[in-house]
């Protein structure tokens, strides 16, 4: 970077809201079998940002508090926020090298489920969501 | 693939090279170093004195393996040289390759030996398409080291050659000077790293070492394995060779997933679909499940933890769907194609449920069905929900990836393969019938593993109503009257697609055939329509498409047929199952054993041996398994309880066969049966030597 310009829009915001509702929430069923540490390393700001997430029985605790990790991921944090919000994929991420790990991946496949899909373009889908939902199995 | 070419491999990275060992890639030679779906080498091309060898022999020691033993100079008739060339490669994460040069003079010789080496860095998929590079390419010479590069933006990847011998290495490859004793010999390892700097992790002490570039442990492994899975002994010296061929081919198939390197599953097919496919994984997974158990283990557990979290068009994802197929190349990467993983599947998600219980029926291991409750539930989920597109109770198909998706998502997945009896084509969603079959089975068995495992009798109550009624609607909705025989599909609105296809096997399989259709199905499957005296065809004879050489429409599928054998089992139509089974194995006997994807349509009586499909890529997971399958349907094992029952009906041609060792929640149970099955006398005489 030549020049240091405007500041961009605030970064890791989108990422930052959805670390602190995975702690409000607390339990996720999706992560029953997992248990670890995952350290999220949001850089890109003026500071590196270090996130905790620990999981024990499907329950996740999130802290900024330094401790021990299983699996490191490193990121910036604009492509976290677009990751966790759905318009980025995860898996195309670490296979392209913007998003490194090390460490215990399974523990990061099983937690990258709860990272959003992309919002619905509505383009193609042969019923809604609200259609389906509605529906009862027969 | 030309069969001119020698395939090596180890998980997924593998080495197509000529009978010399050399690498030329071009569009219609599709050789290189792959590993993680990128060539890493596309040219590698050895010679001694600016001169290219000529092979002598090629000797195919084990799948990650082989000795080229070669002479300087090419085209003579015959070869009177004083000079004998030795490469020997193993794939590692890479490969390693020994050269031996031995001089046959009574004088010493001078030489200069020179690998030329090049890499396009084309992912798998460029490789079929012929696409072009976005990125950079670089080269370096390092400490000795050749180092080929690509890069395009953070996506990188090397290879990284070295030479044990002092080598003068220049940016297109490596130049020995070498000299030789009188009767003397002279060597050098080579060793050649697939690199992707992110992907694989140095570290981990169980992981890939990026390094490190052969696994000294595999020929142990292999020799391992095979002594682990059960013993045959039989009267039919082919039978033997196919399924010792059969063990090989699996273990060669095995793939060890990121998530966990210690474990394997089978990959799809050797060498280009050496990745996780939800269907091939779980239908191998299911054919090999009393020799093999721990591959449905990993598949359940690996295709678990990739299961489907959200609505992605792009990728045609849905919560709780099962995987399509996987892949990590650049096209991949940069979302130019869906497949992190793609999940444009119908039937995984159902098949899924069969194998956790099949597996569980087997093994015992109640802990992993409690580990997989959550997965399975979601599964059960996603064929009343995602996958009901026409909210008429059926898992219908329909892509939301229009430009790089599947538009058939069943196992039949050619643009042709469903058609109606005149020979049109139906629009989507397409409700084809085996999957119907598939949520029947997944229901039935949810319903078991919900009593048993999970506890939830109201689910298990609720599933088993729904299977039932599903089975009910599906004899009204899907027979047809006329020919009596279940349609291949139901069309978006709501019509019949009639013709008479194979499918109809699966059904039998899953047991949504109500009793009193089973015997009118049988016949239409033993019928000269579909029963080519192989094995039954994929589309039958007399239907608009029908071409006894079209991919999904005529011809014969090993695989296709091992699971109509468990089906006819599962009605009670023993002989029949047996008849299915003895044409498949005559037809293994003329491919030494290996059965390719598909062979021809044509009768048998016309024809005398099977006529091949030419396809790229052998072997073929559930081709192998096919095999495995079959020795299991002859035998009649089946789980009850805690105890393997043993209900041999063997082909008369067999005489005897003994499967001894056979793991289960019994320890090890034998299993042993007579020939007593008389095949249809229409069958002509085996020849004893096909080759």
């Amino acid at each position: 970077m030549a020049t240091r310009k405007r500041r961009p829009a605030p970064a890791n915001a989108a990422s930052r809201a959805f670390f602190e509702e995975l702690h409000t929430k607390g339990h996720q069923p999706m992560l029953e079998k997992a248990s670890g540490t995952l350290r999220f390393d949001l850089l890109g700001g003026p500071q590196v940002e270090y996130w905790y997430l620990t999981i024990a029985r499907g329950n996740v605790v999130v802290s900024q508090r330094k401790s021990r990790a299983d699996v490191v991921v490193t990121v910036d944090g604009r492509l976290l926020d677009r990751i966790v919000t759905g318009t980025a994929n995860a898996t195309a991420a670490f296979l392209r090298g913007t998003m490194r790990v090390e460490g215990d991946l399974a523990l990061l496949m099983a937690f990258q489920r709860l990272f959003g899909g992309p919002p619905e373009t509505g383009t193609n889908r042969v019923t809604d969501e609200a259609d389906r939902s509605e529906r009862t199995p027969r | 693939m030309s069969s001119d070419l020698v395939q090596i491999l180890e998980g997924n990275t593998f080495v197509v090279s000529n009978r010399s060992g050399d690498i030329e890639a071009s569009l219609t030679d599709p050789t290189g170093l792959f590993s993680f779906d990128t060539r890493f080498l596309s040219k590698w091309v050895l010679t001694v004195d600016g001169e290219r060898l000529n092979p002598l022999s090629v000797d195919d020691l084990q799948y990650f393996e082989t000795r080229f033993f070669l002479v300087p100079g090419t085209g003579t008739v015959y070869v009177d040289s004083d000079l004998s060339v030795i490469r020997h490669r193993t794939v590692g994460s890479g490969f390693r390759e020994s050269i031996r040069l031995l001089n046959h003079k009574q004088e010493p010789v001078s030489l200069t030996l020179r690998l030329d080496a090049g890499s396009d860095f084309a992912d798998l998929f460029e490789v079929k398409d012929a696409l072009r590079k976005r990125g950079e390419y670089h080269t370096r010479v390092d400490d000795g080291r050749l180092v080929l590069g690509y890069r395009r933006e953070t996506f990188e990847r090397e290879t990284w050659i070295s030479s044990s011998a002092p080598s003068t290495t220049d940016e297109h490859g490596l130049t020995c000077a070498v000299r030789i004793p009188a009767h003397g010999t002279w060597e050098t390892a080579i060793n050649v790293v697939a690199r992707i700097p992110y992907l694989t992790q140095p570290s981990r002490p169980t992981g890939r070492r990026s390094g490190r570039s052969t696994r000294p442990d595999m020929a142990r492994g292999l020799d391992k394995w095979l002594s682990r899975a059960p013993r045959l002994e039989c009267g039919s010296r082919s039978l033997t060779t196919t399924y010792q061929r059969s063990l090989v081919d699996l273990a060669a198939l095995r793939f060890a997933p990121m998530t966990s390197p210690q474990h394997a599953l089978p990959a799809a097919g050797l060498p280009w679909f050496m990745t996780m496919f939800g269907r091939d994984s779980i239908l191998t997974s299911l054919q090999s499940i009393a020799f093999t158990p721990e591959l449905a283990a990993t598949t359940l557990r690996t295709l678990g933890e990739r299961q489907g979290a959200r609505i992605d068009d792009f990728r045609d994802e849905d919560p709780g769907r099962i995987l399509h197929e996987m892949r990590f190349g650049e096209l991949t990467a940069f979302e130019e194609r869906p497949h992190s993983p793609y999940y444009g599947c119908a039937d995984a998600t159902p098949l899924y449920v069969v194998l956790l219980d099949e597996y569980e029926r087997w093994t015992g291991d109640t802990k992993l069905v409690r580990d997989l409750e959550v997965e399975a539930r979601a599964a059960l989920n996603w064929i009343d929900t995602y996958a009901d597109l026409q909210g008429n109770g059926y898992i219908s198909y329909q892509r939301r990836n229009e430009e790089t998706g599947l538009e058939n998502q069943c196992w039949k997945d050619s643009w042709d393969s469903i058609s109606y009896h005149d020979g049109r084509l139906p629009g989507f969603p397409r409700a084809t019938c085996e999957l119907q079959g598939y949520a029947y089975d997944a229901k039935m068995r949810g319903a078991r593993l919900a009593r048993r495992v999970w506890r939830d009798e109201a689910f298990a109550d609720r599933l088993e109503k729904e299977a039932g009624d599903l089975k009910r609607r599906f004899n009204r909705d899907f027979w047809v009257v006329d020919g009596e025989y279940f349609a291949v599909a139901i069309d978006a609105d709501g019509r019949q697609v009639d013709s008479l296809t194979s499918n109809i096997g699966h059904l039998l399989w899953s047991g949504i055939v109500d009793k009193s259709k089973a015997r009118r199905v049988v016949e239409q499957l033993m019928g000269d329509r579909l029963f080519s005296g192989w094995g039954v065809r994929t589309l039958a004879e007399g239907e608009g498409r029908f071409n006894p050489i079209g991919y999904h429409v005529g011809t014969v599928w090993p695989f296709d047929n091992s699971f109509i054998a468990w089906g006819l089992r599962r009605y009670g139509f023993k002989e029949e199952a047996a008849r299915i089974a003895e044409g498949i194995l005559d037809a293994a006997a003329y491919f030494d054993g290996r059965l390719p994807e598909a062979f021809g349509g044509y009768p048998r009586s016309a024809t005398k041996y099977p006529v091949q499909y030419p396809t790229a890529c052998s072997p073929q997971a559930w081709s192998t398994g096919a095999p495995l399958l079959l020795l299991r349907t002859m035998l009649g094992l089946e789980p009850i309880d805690d105890q393997l029952v043993v209900d041999p009906a063997l082909p008369i041609d067999i005489d005897h066969l003994e499967l001894l060792d056979i793991p289960g929640r019994w320890g090890r149970r034998d299993a042993f049966g007579r020939g007593q099955i008389t095949t249809s006398p229409r069958k002509p005489r085996r020849n004893p030597n096909p080759r």
